[in-house]
């Protein structure tokens, strides 16, 4: 295809690593990155080679004549958006059929398409964390705790997403928020016992991308990855222990106010 | 009540697969996964098994429906897995390995912390033998 050959090696390089952050900064597995820009790069007559972490993506690509490109991509902060990876996923599955400029419009057009509103989101962690009231065996008011709680998770995520603080500091605070709502709700005696509503509301905060991203990824042979993904997991589970416990040992010791 | 809490399971799923950004139908067939997952995860508990095969025995079936589901979908198997596995999730074992430990119940606290990470183990060991066997069957088809 002489159309494609056209291209110069460094600009099929950035749209390959392009492709390969959008799948990354969305919480992909490592393997899958790595995939999608050896296959960006092998439909655009170029051989890329590519080692992808959490943190950084390198790639570098050598053409017909032997000539070495290469780019370096620091990730410097991810977040959960799976549709995108989806989309992707549905792009590079039939990729044959875009030119390389077709293709570059349609990842830019996707990376575009905002994730559901705040008010979505409220509505998603209100229900979510009431939901969990049920399996745990507790009753009407408990649902209404665990209600209340996920709104001031929802609400604080939303007060702090522009302020790029670490996810550590994020998640002791929401932590801390689900066993103050619960708790408040104990000391004033509208439900019998915290722990219920605690549970279910902690849930909103549970690692469950990072943990099966973590195995997925040491099963394809990325140990690197794996490790500091698992690694991810105990720090999320800690913060939210540390803030869970913090609220809940003061409320034990001044208990009643 | 069995009913009832795999209901309850369905709009979890959901609601996750919502604040993970899932769009269109893929939220719903993610929200069946939640149910499938919770439904045998009740299943082997009444059956009497140990936590830990209950817990392994359900990821693997959950993880088995995504990987059949994400092929007919033409998606990927995270987008349907990892809401779908959130109903199981041990929240609550973290949760009340910190509380023992804050009422200076430290063996309590120990036996929650092991039979968590125990809970953990099962579920890798789960998503493992299902992920290898499809990579098994798309190699070989090859």
């Amino acid at each position: 295809m002489p159309k494609k050959q056209l291209i110069s090696e460094h600009h099929v390089l950035q749209l390959a690593t392009f492709a390969g952050k959008i799948v990354l900064t969305s919480g992909g597995e490592v393997y899958r990155v790595e995939d999608i820009i050896s296959r960006i790069g092998q439909n655009f007559n170029l051989k890329i080679d590519c080692f992808a972490t959490l943190t950084c993506i390198i790639v570098s690509g050598k053409n017909a004549n032997d000539e070495v490109v290469s780019l370096v991509e620091r990730i410097n902060s991810r977040s959960t958006n799976l549709d995108k990876i989806h989309q992707v996923h549905k792009l590079i599955g039939d990729i044959e059929k875009y030119s390389f400029s077709e293709l570059k419009k349609a990842l830019e057009d996707l990376n575009k398409v905002p994730s559901y509103g705040f008010g979505m989101n409220l509505i998603a962690s209100a229900l979510g964390a009431a939901s969990f009231v049920v399996p745990f065996k507790g009753g009407a008011n408990d649902f209404a705790a665990a209600f209340i709680a996920g709104v001031g998770v929802s609400l604080f995520s939303y007060m702090v997403s522009g302020l790029h603080l670490n996810s550590f500091f994020i998640n002791l605070i929401s932590g801390a928020i689900c066993a103050f709502v619960s708790n408040l709700f104990y000391v004033s005696g509208i439900i019998t016992n915290p722990s219920i509503s605690i549970i279910s509301s902690l849930m909103l905060l549970v690692p469950g991308v990072a943990f099966i991203n973590s195995i997925r990824d040491i099963i394809a042979g990325d140990l690197v990855s794996g490790t500091s993904r698992a690694m991810e997991v105990l720090m999320i589970g800690c913060a939210i222990a540390i803030g869970a416990g913090l609220v809940t040992k003061l409320f034990f010791n001044f208990g009643g106010f | 009540m069995f009913i009832i809490e795999v209901i309850f399971a369905f709009f979890i799923t959901i609601s996750f697969a919502v604040l993970f950004n899932v769009r269109g139908k893929l939220v719903f067939y993610s929200g069946i996964g939640g149910a499938i997952s919770w439904l045998f995860y009740l299943f082997f508990t009444e059956k009497g098994y140990s936590y830990s095969t209950c817990y392994l025995l359900a990821t693997a079936i959950t993880a088995f429906y995504s990987e059949i589901m994400a092929k007919k979908l033409k998606t990927t198997v995270p987008t349907l897995l990892i809401a779908a596995l959130i109903p199981m999730a041990p929240g609550g074992g973290v949760y009340y390995t910190m509380l023992y430990l804050i009422q200076d119940k430290y063996q309590d606290s120990i036996l929650k912390g092991m039979e968590t990470s125990i809970i953990a183990g099962s579920m890798a060991l789960g998503i493992i033998l299902v992920t290898t066997i499809f990579r098994l069957f798309h190699h070989t088809k090859k």
